[in-house]
């Protein structure tokens, strides 16, 4: 953020240079479509027999609706349909992928598929020309389409609808997270967790501020008890309307002290040092923008500090004084300055008694990162849900972290301007826009 | 000081005394019991077998014809003790009429293996010594038949113990009528739990003398992170006694006699062997536990005997995974010297002399995969006992035990802890300090090395007394204790403490040492009196009446002042309307005194910040902090109070066959210790800083005198009577006749307890309280008020029993099956519950409950984040046993703990999994070496 700011005033017009970074969403896809399975022979000597697996297909259509059909309609696209999008879909419990694009009808089909539920991400990035027809229109900042879900796959025909909403690319997003912790063994808790850091972009074309912005670390459920999974949280997990958070934080200033130009960054560190001090290999945060403070650990006098406006009780520091412990498990919103003190705070359900919660309704949020955990990395670990958030704020989460050891996460560049400006990818579902970053490591103050 | 005389109870206890004392005599209460003892193969007439009523001091020898004669038998349900001289001692059930003769003929075999009866599980009529309370006795068939490697492995022959596997892994304390409650830890912090307190009340009486563990400072205290595998703060660990020397274990349920203090569950009476007897080999070995004990006794010269055995067993743990292991090595000695005696009566002067000595050693060393953690914990211990019993008359004695016990204790625990930066100090004494900043990644370790005495004697004169027109059996008694600990104690860099929780309030802790701890001295008086007396209508009354009064003095020695003292009656009563059936009920008061670690708590340091100055440049830096230093010692500290309740019947067919008892029981404990949280402020130094520009590479400087100050709420822990226990419940044992055609028989024992934990005084959360420390905008935090913990326990274990004498062949398939478990969480989830809030000054402001819901209150109404009610699923698993006799009266086991494998029911929609313990083969074998190499 005070590094030399760009040239402000690129646009989407200037599409024409940029280079589509759709070929990382295909990385991981092999042999166009086909599930790979041990011992593939094909013995059909008793029909239903019960002894082999029956595989099926599955036919998705891609559908749009309200002010994304709206769009699609703009683009003369087949009423309701997302013609052209890349569908990804992967097995629970299996990181095989497969991917198909969608025909002028929306539909994508896959063959010789594993029985089983597979979780669906859809994106459809717009092209120049298709940008230019939006123009003008009260549309205009749609870059992108995208949506997720989950369908169940029998042996037979199978077939099914998925949703995507339309995405623009948004002024302040998060753009990293690293939310993980080092360990120096597995198996013990001799982990470092400082270095913890949030970072956001300015994606659009002008100046933003980041003043009485507020942080929002949402919930995770676990779905080991019954007093407090997945379904008891229903209510409060896929509110339509709103979300719920126990921990957040909002940045200081109450006006224009501190903005954030164009294809710039601003880092939140747990700890603004130079982390490899204390140990090798972790982030130099020292010219972080913010920085989240407990009483015990480090204080660097050149940043200035987050201000904790959690629920009383609920502030974002652990026993140890130390603040802002980031999660894997979790997701992250953005919203708008507000007098957090006049919002409603709700006990909610947890393991027989309650968590107070603060309600952070819709209209104030303004972007969502969830870079969930893969199915099952964790062996014995316990199981979460899968949906975390209502698809209204988020479609599907990234379900990237492989462990919670030293994984940073990143949003997807859609695509670079002429002048070199970076265009992150937003199509409100982080499973198409969120990826792990290149050598796993973090890289602050910087997009790719 | 507090100290309560009971002179009301005691007047009462007099008046009950004499009322009874007015009835009828023993004519019409008691019975004469006949018999004839021989050999169970021959028919041959066994000379100078003992034949002894259990729980009485009736004692018959027979004749050269066999025959005994038992006179003065109080009628009930019984059990008559047979011993002969190379013979296994029988155990032999019997209901005794109120009245009249009653014959009953006693066979013995040479291997226990041969005898028709043979008890393999405590007996459901069993009495402990002196004792009328109720009691689970375990004789040494019983004890063989268990393939354990320790006492706990026999315990579980008590209602409602769980069983486990053979071996050494892990702590084995064990606890009467408690059962966990929520939360397999405390209330806050570190307070201690159900299962801490019910073990601590338990005593453990080996050959006479009390094992303590109030002595044991081998804990990293309320504020330690590490959690040491140290038997610190419950009772005494197990594992040193091994099971192989065991020759009876009485455990008194009920309400002991006044004769046993410093307990408020009940008391485990063990005696191991003694005096002269075959040498013999035994042998223990599983995939995980092995282990061999030597045994023999001898006869000396004169009337002397010596005993000897030593014990060495191994349990590997997670064999294969790790190397982690348990090592024990025990030996004890006897001698036992009667003096002048003229062979016909028993001797004047019995002298019975024991050193027992003892090493568990918890090693978890260094791992491949894991270089830098490694952890042990190794007690080895010894003791001297002497007891000297001077006859002073027929069936009146007068004893003194004197014994000296020491216990090394050594913990270490070593890991490898990465912390991020932060400012740091290492005074050890008050005062602000221009401190370092620290973090990154260090080798931590911890030693506890602390020495734990014990000085125990008793002084007790028992004889019987003609008073009133009847025959009491009176004890007269007094303890003197005295314990300490010593040793260079708990040691660490304070730089690299185990902990990485410095939170800007409270320090790391400091090293301490154990020798300049003082010492705790006790002082107790016990008289006891057992009489048989009537009802109207000729319904034999048993009474044992007793009052003890326990000193803890405020200083070192029994001749200094009293810090707290306790006056306890006890009554347990028996009625025997028929020979078929008794009735009992009891109640009493006792106590239990705190541990050293609670009477001499450690200073609790805290190292507040006052500037935290962490520029780019190192040399910019700044890091200040104040020391203050707070003693959380409490002078009103005192004993524990319990009162105990029970009620209970036990019936019998008239050949003792079949069987069973229930007894109910109310126990509660007041007063058991927790830490109060003493809630203070310290005041927090802000200072101007000189040179603080960013970047001039200037060292950054604090300006003197502060600019102003803040306040920081601490919170001391500071021990106190603060705990109550309850426990409620029933026990049952019933012992069905053996079904002839197949030579089997089913016993079942089953207990369900509910136990209830409170808290008195004040609570204020642990996580909800660092936060208003930490953060100076929160004005106030809630606090609670008698918060508690509950748990219930169902558990049944059924036992199936096929025993061929004649080949001397026991089968034992025993289910064991909770049927209930269940914790909870009093008051969680409760935003009404707090009872009022804490200033960040220390003042402690209540806030009646109809006000709580008030507009001014929103920031307090934060429920408790306490886990809701849990219940566990109900579940069972199998063990099988198989025993033989092998030529020369040796034996050989073989047993399958979890035979069917069963890995334990899953979490279901509204109960939680329970893992069942894996299955586990082993085998046992005792050979008579003794008869091998000749008798000795």
């Amino acid at each position: 953020m005070r590094h030399p700011g760009h040239a402000t005033g690129s646009s989407l017009r200037w599409f024409g240079g940029m280079f589509v970074a759709a070929a990382l969403l295909v990385s991981g896809c092999g042999d166009g479509g086909r599930v790979l399975n041990p011992g593939d022979d094909d013995d059909d000597g008793n029909d239903g027999g019960g002894g082999g697996l029956q595989r099926g297909s599955l036919t998705i259509t891609v559908q749009v609706s309200g002010e994304a059909a709206e769009a699609a309609a703009e683009l003369g696209w087949p009423a309701g349909r997302l013609p052209g999008a890349l569908v990804t879909i992967q097995r629970t419990g299996s990181s095989e992928r497969s991917d198909a694009t969608a025909d002028a009808q929306g539909s994508a089909s896959f063959a010789d598929l594993l029985p089983g539920f597979y979780t669906v991400s859809v994106v459809r990035l717009l092209d120049a020309a298709e940008l230019t027809q939006l123009e003008g229109t009260v549309h205009e900042e749609v870059s992108a389409f995208g949506g997720g879900g989950s369908v169940e796959v029998k042996s037979g025909t199978n077939t099914a609808s998925v949703q995507a909403g339309a995405g623009s690319r948004g002024g302040r997003i998060f753009s990293e997270l690293f939310s993980t912790v080092a360990y120096t063994q597995t198996g013990e808790f001799a982990s470092y967790a400082d270095a913890q850091f949030v970072e956001i972009y300015n994606n659009s074309d002008s100046t933003v501020y980041l003043d009485g912005m507020i942080l929002v670390q949402g919930f995770f459920p676990l779905d080991d008890d019954p007093r407090a999974d997945c379904d008891v949280m229903a209510p409060y997990r896929l509110d339509p309307d709103a979300i719920y958070s126990t921990n957040h934080l909002q940045f200081p200033g109450s006006g224009r002290q501190y903005p954030l130009p164009p294809g710039e960054t601003a880092v939140i560190a747990r700890d603004a040092i130079d982390h490899s001090e204390f140990w090798a290999g972790m982030p130099d945060l020292r010219q972080a923008d913010f920085e989240a403070v407990g009483t015990a650990d480090v204080d660097n006098p050149a940043v200035p500090n987050m201000i904790d406006v959690s629920p009383p009780g609920k502030r974002w520091q652990n026993v140890q004084g130390r603040a802002m412990g980031l999660s894997t498990l979790t997701y992250y919103a953005l919203a708008k300055p507000t007098d957090v003190t006049a919002l409603p705070i709700v006990p909610t359900p947890t393991y027989g008694t309650t968590t107070e919660r603060r309600r952070f309704p819709r209209e104030l949020i303004i972007d969502v990162f969830s870079a969930h955990l893969r199915p099952q990395s964790l062996p014995g670990s316990d199981p979460y849900c899968a949906q975390l958030i209502h698809p209204n704020f988020d479609r599907a989460p990234a379900f990237l972290a492989g462990s919670m050891t030293n994984e940073s996460f990143r949003r997807r560049v859609l695509a670079r301007l002429a002048d070199g400006t970076v265009i992150l990818q937003r199509t409100r579902t982080s499973a198409s826009d969120v990826e792990a970053t290149a050598s796993g490591a973090p890289t602050p103050f910087a997009v790719p | 000081m507090r100290f309560r005389v009971r002179a009301r109870v005691l007047t009462a206890l007099c008046a009950v005394m004499l009322a009874w004392g007015s009835a009828s005599t023993y004519a019409q209460t008691t019975a004469t019991v006949v018999g004839r003892v021989t050999e169970a193969r021959s028919g041959a007439a066994i000379v100078a077998a003992t034949v002894s009523v259990e729980g009485t001091a009736l004692r018959a020898i027979a004749d050269s014809t066999g025959l005994f004669r038992l006179e003065r038998v109080p009628p009930g349900p019984h059990v008559l003790i047979v011993e002969g001289l190379g013979y296994a001692t029988a155990r032999v059930p019997i209901a005794v009429p109120a009245g009249g003769v009653v014959r009953r003929d006693v066979e013995l075999a040479t291997s226990a293996l041969q005898l028709p009866g043979l008890t393999v599980t405590a007996e459901v009529a069993g009495r402990a010594r002196g004792e009328l309370g109720t009691a689970s006795v375990i004789g040494r068939e019983a004890i063989s038949a268990r393939s354990a490697s320790s006492l706990a492995g026999v315990l579980e022959l008590v209602p409602g113990v769980e069983m486990r596997p053979p071996g050494l892994d892990g702590m084995q304390q064990f606890a009467l009528r408690a059962v966990q409650t929520s939360g397999a830890g405390s209330l806050t912090l570190s307070d201690p739990s159900a299962a801490d307190i019910a073990s601590a009340g338990t005593l453990i009486v080996l050959d006479g003398v009390p094992l303590s563990n109030n002595a044991n400072l081998q804990t990293t205290g309320p504020r330690g992170e590490v959690a040491l595998a140290s038997s610190a703060r419950g009772g005494v660990d197990l594992r040193r006694i091994p099971a192989s020397t065991l020759e009876r274990v009485e455990v008194i349920r009920g309400v002991p006699s006044a004769r046993y203090g410093d307990l408020t569950q009940g008391v485990v009476v063990v005696d191991t062997r003694a005096g002269a007897y075959d040498a013999e080999a035994r042998g223990l070995f599983d995939p995980q536990t092995g282990g061999g004990t030597l045994a023999a006794g001898w006869r000396l010269f004169g009337a002397q005997a010596l005993a000897a055995n030593v014990d060495v067993t191994r349990t590997g743990v997670d064999t294969g995974l790790r190397e982690e292991e348990a090592l024990r090595v025990s030996a004890q000695v006897s001698h036992r010297a009667e003096l002048f005696a003229d062979g016909v009566r028993g001797p004047p002067l019995t002298l019975d002399t024991r050193v027992d000595y003892f090493q568990v050693y918890a090693d978890n060393p260094p791992r491949s995969d894991a270089p830098g953690f490694s952890s042990f914990n190794r007690d080895r211990g010894m003791r001297v006992s002497e007891r000297v019993r001077l006859a002073t008359g027929p069936e009146s004695h007068l004893t003194l035990t004197a014994s000296l016990d020491w216990t090394g204790q050594r913990s270490m625990h070593r890991a490898v802890r990465l912390r991020g930066g932060l400012p740091f100090t290492d005074r050890v004494d008050e005062g602000r300090a221009v401190g370092r900043f620290i973090g990154g990644q260090y080798q931590a370790r911890i030693d506890l090395e602390g020495e734990a005495w014990q000085l125990y004697t008793r002084l007790e004169h028992e004889r019987p007394v003609w008073l009133l027109g009847r025959d009491h059996s009176l004890r007269l008694g007094a303890e003197l204790r005295r314990e300490w600990n010593s040793g260079p104690g708990y040691q660490f860099d304070i730089e690299f403490p185990m902990q990485v929780s410095f939170n800007g309030v409270q320090g790391f802790d400091r090293p301490r040492r154990f020798d300049e701890i003082p010492a705790m001295a006790a002082t107790a008086l016990y008289l006891d009196d057992r009489f048989l007396s009537a009802l109207p209508g000729d319904v034999p009354l048993e009474l044992q009446l007793g009052v003890r009064a326990d000193l803890l003095h405020d200083g070192t020695h029994w001749f200094s002042g009293v810090r707290d003292a306790v006056v306890q009656p006890r009554v347990n009563a028996q009625l025997a309307p028929w020979p078929w059936l008794r009735l009992r009920a009891a109640a009493g008061r006792m106590t239990k005194q705190p541990t050293l670690e609670q009477v001499h708590p450690a200073p609790q340091y805290f190292d507040v910040v006052n500037v935290n100055w962490f520029a780019a440049d190192p040399i910019e830096r700044l890091a200040l902090l104040t020391t203050f230093i707070r003693e959380p010692a409490n002078p009103d500290l005192g004993y524990a109070r319990a009162r105990k309740l029970e009620a209970g019947f036990e019936l019998a067919t008239s050949d003792g066959n079949a069987s069973l008892a229930v007894t109910a029981f109310h126990d509660r404990t007041t007063g058991a210790v927790a830490y109060r949280p003493e809630i203070q402020f310290l005041l927090r130094d802000r200072y101007a800083l000189r040179d603080s520009v960013i970047g001039d590479g200037l060292p950054t400087e604090f300006l003197d005198p502060p600019t102003h100050a803040d306040t920081v709420p601490i919170r001391l822990d500071v021990p106190a009577n603060l705990q109550t226990l309850r426990s409620a419940g029933w026990e049952a044992t019933l012992r069905l006749p053996e079904f002839r055609p197949l030579q089997t028989r089913l016993e079942v024992q089953a207990a369900l307890v509910e136990t209830n934990l409170r808290k008195g005084g004040i609570d204020v959360g642990g996580n909800r309280f660092a936060e208003f420390q930490l953060d100076e905008r929160v004005a106030r935090t809630p606090y609670w008020e008698n918060v508690g913990r509950s748990g219930e326990l169902g558990l049944a274990t059924y036992r199936l029993i096929h025993h061929q004498p004649q080949l001397g062949l026991v089968l034992t398939a025993a289910v064991q099956h909770h049927f209930l478990e269940r914790r909870r969480n009093i008051g969680s989830g409760d935003t009404l519950a707090w009872a009022g809030y804490i200033t960040r000054t220390g003042e402690i402001v209540s806030v009646a409950r109809e006000r709580r819901g008030d507009p001014e209150f929103e920031d307090l109404r934060v429920s408790r984040t306490l886990p809701g009610p849990t219940t566990v699923v109900a579940d069972w698993f199998v063990n099988l046993q198989a025993t033989m006799r092998l030529p020369g009266d040796g034996r050989l086991s073989f047993y399958a703990f979890n035979a069917l494998a069963r890995p334990g029911a899953r979490t279901t929609a509204d109960r939680i999994g329970r893992t069942l313990p894996r299955l586990r083969f082993g085998a046992e074998g005792t050979l008579p070496v003794g008869a091998w190499w000749g008798s000795p």
